[in-house]
């Protein structure tokens, strides 16, 4: 399984987290990504994800100019996204906790 | 910024796909806008467009279809215009010089060929977008399309002619009235499409016989007064595109 194939699942809860640590734009987004060491995925990948996240009335968004070139699209945490961003940490703590657990114990 | 070329295309593909696959408008141009920011900054970056969208475009694209929902309101409220404008195109011109005949096989099958030619382009509309045809190919596809539609019609108008009797011929009064709600249906879709097209083929198509339904003129020469006047409208319709479109490019790139 490939990396990126392995972050499909929690990108989701990744970008909630970056969203949550201030409004926050697509480029910006991969920038911040990339600060982490999330190389694997191409920057693209992240429309259609913000795009599921503000169907399900998680994230809001805005249009702002930018000083040169087109507007930009700013994302905010909803409520909703707040908590689902709780959720994800949690479930993502117990599951690493389980992996890395299984993963010592081979070594 | 100034796009490159391989992004500009990426983004005209990414819209004319998602179009064609019955999305909302107004979501295609929020995601496109977005992208569209986005690649500029990747470019003036030093990136290039697979940096963004992955090594296959054709996946990409299909990932955004994924998220959006279809707008089967939107395509609900665009069938009747279509269909509209495709009878205005059939009916003005024979109710025009009040040649307007039905029978029972152009009645069934002008439709049916209709709806074929347009399930067609729908059909190669989203195919090209998704695997960046050359433009040689395209035009191969689209003239491929056109010459089978003409050839049907040309068919069934001769099987017509021969074996089928018409059940119904308007009178001259009734010939008028449609050739009347013909036009309106022109001007109503160009004022809906914002678009002059609707406008200006059909006066060139229909605007010499209408003419000369006034004038007395000799059959041979009513002929060859209309093939040119739709002629040389033509060329001048493809110029005037040509250069718009010139344009256009030389704005963007």
């Amino acid at each position: 399984m490939s990396s990126s194939q392995m972050l499909k699942g929690v990108l989701e809860g990744c970008l909630l987290a970056i969203i949550e640590k201030g409004e926050t734009y697509g480029y910006e987004m991969i920038e911040k990504l990339e600060l982490y060491g999330f190389t694997m995925i191409s920057e693209g990948s992240i429309y259609p994800v913000l795009m599921r996240l503000q169907k399900e009335g998680l994230v809001d968004s805005v249009m702002k100019d930018s000083p040169n070139g087109p507007k930009r699209k700013y994302y905010t945490l909803t409520l909703a996204g707040h908590e689902e961003y709780q959720e994800f940490k949690a479930r993502w703590q117990a599951m690493s906790d389980s992996v890395n657990r299984l993963l010592k114990e081979e070594a | 910024m100034i796009l490159t070329k391989e992004s500009v295309e990426f983004i005209a593909n990414l819209k004319l796909y998602l179009m064609t696959s019955g999305k909302n408008d107004d979501e295609i141009n929020a995601i496109v806008e977005e992208l569209r920011a986005h690649l500029e900054e990747a470019e003036s970056r030093g990136k290039n467009i697979r940096s963004v969208t992955g090594d296959s475009p054709e996946a990409y694209m299909a990932s955004i279809r994924s998220e959006m929902e279809t707008d089967f309101s939107g395509i609900a409220k665009m069938m009747p215009m279509f269909i509209l404008l495709l009878l205005a195109y059939f009916l003005t011109g024979p109710a025009i010089r009040g040649e307007l005949s039905f029978s029972i096989l152009t009645f069934i099958t002008y439709p049916l060929i209709a709806f074929l030619g347009i399930g067609a382009y729908l059909y190669f509309f989203r195919k090209m977008s998704v695997k960046q045809w050359s433009t040689k190919r395209e035009i191969a596809v689209f003239m491929g399309i056109q010459f089978t539609i003409v050839l049907l019609f040309a068919a069934l108008m001769f099987v017509d002619i021969f074996f089928f009797e018409p059940f119904y011929i308007p009178s001259r009064d009734i010939a008028w009235i449609i050739a009347a709600a013909g036009i309106a249906v022109f001007i109503v879709s160009a004022l809906w499409s914002k678009s002059w097209i609707t406008i200006v083929l059909p006066l060139l198509l229909f605007g010499p016989d209408f003419a000369m339904q006034f004038i007395e003129v000799g059959q041979t020469r009513q002929l060859i007064i209309s093939t040119s006047v739709l002629y040389t409208g033509l060329v001048l319709i493809f110029t005037v595109l040509f250069f718009q479109n010139k344009k256009q490019n030389s704005h963007n790139s």
